[in-house]
């Protein structure tokens, strides 16, 4: 009896783990939501954009994206 | 975060404790060793003695690819030794200030931590796969469902808790963060970009909060602040940097960036959308989401939807909010310790009270950013690119998520959902946050159009 619950905690861990990698196996296929929830993601699979980086040092191309919009408000004030 | 240090132990509740700090507390207290670690790495990087750290790289079709050295489309090696060398480095350098705070044995600590890493390499490894990539779900995600799974349904066991320092990693994480926040950068878009991110967000933030406490009634102050802070700031890392600043529990932290997450993919995939829709103009939409969408990713990929001048717009808005990260733990910290610890009927604290329970690894967080603003960069004649490309991207950046995934992973294997769910309160977070990122949606577009479109509308052409 004291047996069966630690074997339902594996179970339940082993249940888990293969819904987790379902999850990560579903992802992989490439699937992207239909319509407009998925415009993102499609556009994302198309320039490879890695959209999950949370903070600004992780953005691979921050830097050229700084050194970018700094020509731009250059160029914007040579212009005015 | 709710952490072993001595300042709550030894409180007795509506009595005010006189707190006297010991030298001993530099090698006792965990805040210290947040630092101490944060800053052996930081100099070892300045002093190049630490080779560059492996990190799990992105897969596509097949999961092996992301422990391979892949050049020039040939294997040529792969990355398991130096994740060994990695967890045995890492383990002995948390070993030493386990060992001096008398907390745990080492001995079990250490192995504990194997358990602890080899979990977060499952959770990094499942966020390299490049489609989850794209649709912007982070390790952090994975790194707490992983752990939660696990505590869940077989229990963590004794052993691996011993080494879920959840507080140490995210206070080490944060001190070397701090390596990465340049003050300069806030003057990146000029006064427009200021106006969107410096304006906006204070007055979101105590809004929130005011509405949390005082409309919603929320009990839980820790976790009102917290997501204040991640709706108004930039999601993950401000959740992280609030909820170690006022010593929040762990739950809290996982509810509000679970929330955090969920809305930003939602925003990420919808605003851009609705702004081509109709017909915004793009700078304007682009310094929007800028300044809502919560993580810096999602914003760069909504930003690209609109066009390359709008995602340079886009990121640039959201990296000078996260600038702001250093200063929100400062003065959360700062009112947490005068204000809401305080004893209702108790005299105001003195300045060596507030010292002792002020959270020491904010001072190292806000450390390292003003040296490397203000001497290391300036020493390289101004040049923040080889910096990066010298000290932040090769170790301290990747020490950083490194030590982020664990705290996360740590997390997860102490929480259970039944925790969790206390915390729900009926729902109120999630209706905080949902009123709080909506008055931060108009306030933000009523200033972004100001800055853009009336005050400077030439600055970005």
């Amino acid at each position: 009896m004291e047996k069966q619950p630690a074997l339902v905690g594996w179970l339940k861990l082993l249940i888990g783990l293969t819904a987790l990698v379902g999850v990560v196996w579903f992802f992989s296929t490439g699937y992207t939501p239909p319509g407009i929830f998925g415009e993102v993601i499609r556009h994302n699979q198309a320039h490879q954009i890695d959209a999950s980086p949370f903070f600004y040092g992780d953005v691979e191309n921050m830097t050229e994206l700084e050194e970018g919009l700094k020509e731009i408000i250059e160029k914007s004030k040579n212009e005015q | 975060m709710d952490s072993e240090s001595n300042i709550k132990k030894n409180e007795t509740p509506g009595v005010v404790n006189s707190h006297k700090s010991r030298w001993s507390d530099l090698i006792r207290l965990e805040d210290y060793w947040a630092i101490w670690f944060g800053f052996v790495i930081i100099f070892g990087s300045l002093l190049q003695w630490i080779p560059k750290i492996p990190k799990v790289g992105d897969w596509t079709t097949n999961p092996l690819t992301a422990f391979m050295i892949v050049k020039e489309g040939l294997v040529t090696g792969n990355i398991l030794l130096d994740l060994i060398l990695l967890m045995v480095g890492l383990g002995m350098l948390t070993s030493i200030g386990i060992a001096f705070m008398r907390v745990e044995k080492i001995g079990r600590y250490f192995l504990g931590f194997i358990g602890v890493f080899i979990i977060s390499c499952f959770a990094y490894w499942i966020s390299h796969q490049a489609n989850i990539k794209y649709c912007g779900l982070s390790y952090a995600m994975w790194a707490l469902l992983v752990g939660l799974l696990i505590s869940n349904t077989v229990g963590t066991p004794g052993w691996l808790k011993s080494a879920a320092k959840t507080e140490l990693f995210i206070k080490t994480g944060l001190v070397l963060l701090g390596a990465e926040i340049l003050f300069k950068k806030i003057l990146a878009l000029g006064a427009p970009g200021l106006m969107v991110a410096w304006i906006v967000t204070p007055v979101v933030v105590i809004f929130m909060y005011r509405f949390g406490t005082s409309i919603l009634k929320m009990v839980n102050k820790e976790l009102v602040i917290i997501i204040a802070s991640a709706t108004s700031v930039c999601g993950v890392s401000a959740a992280i940097a609030t909820a170690a600043a006022c010593r929040a529990k762990k739950e809290d932290l996982t509810l509000a960036v679970g929330m955090t997450l969920i809305f930003t993919v939602l925003m990420m995939c919808l605003m851009p959308v609705f702004i081509k829709f109709i017909g915004m103009s793009p700078i304007l939409g682009a310094a929007w989401m800028g300044g809502t969408i919560d993580s810096t990713g999602a914003v760069v990929a909504a930003g690209s939807m609109l066009g390359p001048t709008a995602e340079k717009v886009a990121a640039v808005v959201k990296m000078i909010q996260n600038v702001l990260i250093g200063l929100l733990a400062f003065f959360v910290a700062l009112y947490w310790v005068t204000t809401v610890d305080r004893t209702p009927d108790g005299p105001k604290p003195n300045a060596m009270e507030i010292w002792y329970r002020f959270p020491k690894f904010v001072l190292g967080f806000v450390a390292a950013s003003l040296l490397f603003s203000f001497v290391v960069v300036p020493a390289l004649k101004g040049d923040f690119n080889i910096v990066e490309a010298s000290y932040i991207k090769p170790v301290t950046k990747v020490l950083r998520g490194w030590f982020f995934c664990l705290a996360f992973t740590s997390i997860g294997l102490e929480s259970n959902f039944r925790d969790l769910a206390s915390r729900m309160e009926g729902g109120k977070p999630l209706i905080l946050y949902v009123v709080g990122q909506s008055f931060n949606l108009v306030l933000t577009l009523l200033v972004a159009f100001l800055a853009f479109m009336v005050f400077f509308p030439n600055a970005v052409q």
